[in-house]
This record gives C-alpha cells, sequence and structure tokens, in this order.
C-alpha cells in the first residue's frame, strides 16, 4: 500500500519525529510507514488522516497485489 | 505500566531470590538455588530501578509508553514470536530424525514429543483466541 504521508508531512513542515510525537509511536515506525514498509492499524491511519485534515483514502493509496 | 502492580511484583521476586540465596546457602544446597536466587535479584533489581527512573523522568516514561505501545513494535515482536517457534519445530524435528537416523531414539522420541506439546498448546490457544475474536 502507498501513501502521501512524507508528502504531508513535508508540506506541514514537521520532522518525522514531531510527527511522531504527534502520533504517539516510535520515529521508526514513521520511518517504515513513508517508506511503505509497514501498514498501519485502521486507529493509527485514522489518527494520522485527523491530523493531516484528510480522509484515510486520501493518504493511503490501497494497491490489489 | 502499572507501576505499583509491577514494583510489588518485584518487590516479591527480589525477597525470593534474597530468601533462596539464604536458605541455598544455611541448607547447603547445590549451587542451581543460590544461582537462581542471584538471577531473581539482579532481574529485580534493574527493574526496580528502571520504574524508580520512570516515575521520576517524564521523558523516560513518555519513551517507555511509546515504546510498549507502539504498534509497529507489537507487530514486529508479534513476528519474531510466530517465526521464532517454527524454528524451534523445524530445529526439534530435525534433530529428532536425525537422532533416530543415528540410533538414538530415546532422546528422537523427546524431540517429537517436544513438537506434540507445541502442536496442543497452539491449538488451545487458537481455539481460545477465535473465541474471544
Amino acid at each position: 500500500m502507498d501513501n502521501r504521508i512524507a508528502e504531508l508531512r513535508k508540506r506541514y513542515q514537521m520532522t518525522q519525529q514531531d510527527l511522531a510525537d504527534h502520533l504517539e509511536v516510535s520515529r521508526q515506525t514513521i520511518i517504515s510507514l513513508e517508506k511503505g514498509k509497514y501498514d498501519p492499524s485502521i486507529g493509527l491511519a485514522h489518527k494520522i488522516a485527523v491530523l493531516f485534515g484528510q480522509h484515510i483514502e486520501e493518504i493511503f493509496i490501497f494497491k490489489e497485489k | 505500566m502499572n507501576i505499583k502492580k509491577q514494583s510489588i511484583k518485584y518487590i516479591v521476586f527480589l525477597v525470593v531470590g534474597i530468601v533462596l540465596i539464604l536458605v541455598g546457602t544455611i541448607c547447603q544446597l547445590n549451587g542451581f538455588w543460590t544461582g537462581l536466587g542471584s538471577g531473581f535479584i539482579a532481574v529485580s533489581v534493574v527493574r526496580l530501578v528502571q520504574m524508580q527512573k520512570y516515575k521520576t523522568d517524564p521523558d523516560y516514561a513518555k519513551q517507555i509508553n511509546i515504546s510498549n505501545h507502539d504498534e509497529r513494535q507489537s507487530f514486529v515482536s508479534e513476528k519474531a514470536m510466530v517465526l521464532t517457534l517454527k524454528m524451534i519445530i523445524y530445529i526439534l524435528l530435525t534433530s529428532g530424525i536425525i537422532l533416530y537416523i543415528f540410533d538414538q531414539g530415546q532422546y528422537g522420541q523427546f524431540c517429537m514429543y517436544g513438537i506434540c506439546v507445541i502442536m496442543a498448546i497452539y491449538f488451545i490457544s487458537s481455539y481460545f483466541v477465535n473465541r474471544k475474536y
């Protein structure tokens, strides 16, 4: 699953650590999310969407495998 | 982290460790019991120091809370646990076969029983987890 987390984070001029602090996760989680190596839970995806004021499907792009 | 409950648990471990060392020394038991007691004391002391730091250092507390509740960390931990279990089963299976080949059937049987026990625990666990979710 692709996502626009890195793009949105940069748009909001946040560091990975800032975003991690807002979401109460580790910076490593943000790194993995941005690289697309880890798919978040629905709860974390919702938190990210709320933080950036977007819908989940606007941030996470689902791809059929 | 429930600090109070955890503190009580590790204080109990500390007391158990001290008692094991004292009983082991006074009754001149073998080194196993004093070794076990030392282990209990070491773990308890480290955990109690960490908990004291957690109570007094907000930054450390925040870091611990994040690492305890970080969903990726839980995911990694669960994946590693599953992988470990699979590896243990393969190691036991391979060891069992090798031991049978080299005429050590008794030990080979022990390995196979190990696999049976793991599988039985797995089916019981999956039954309860399946009911829960």
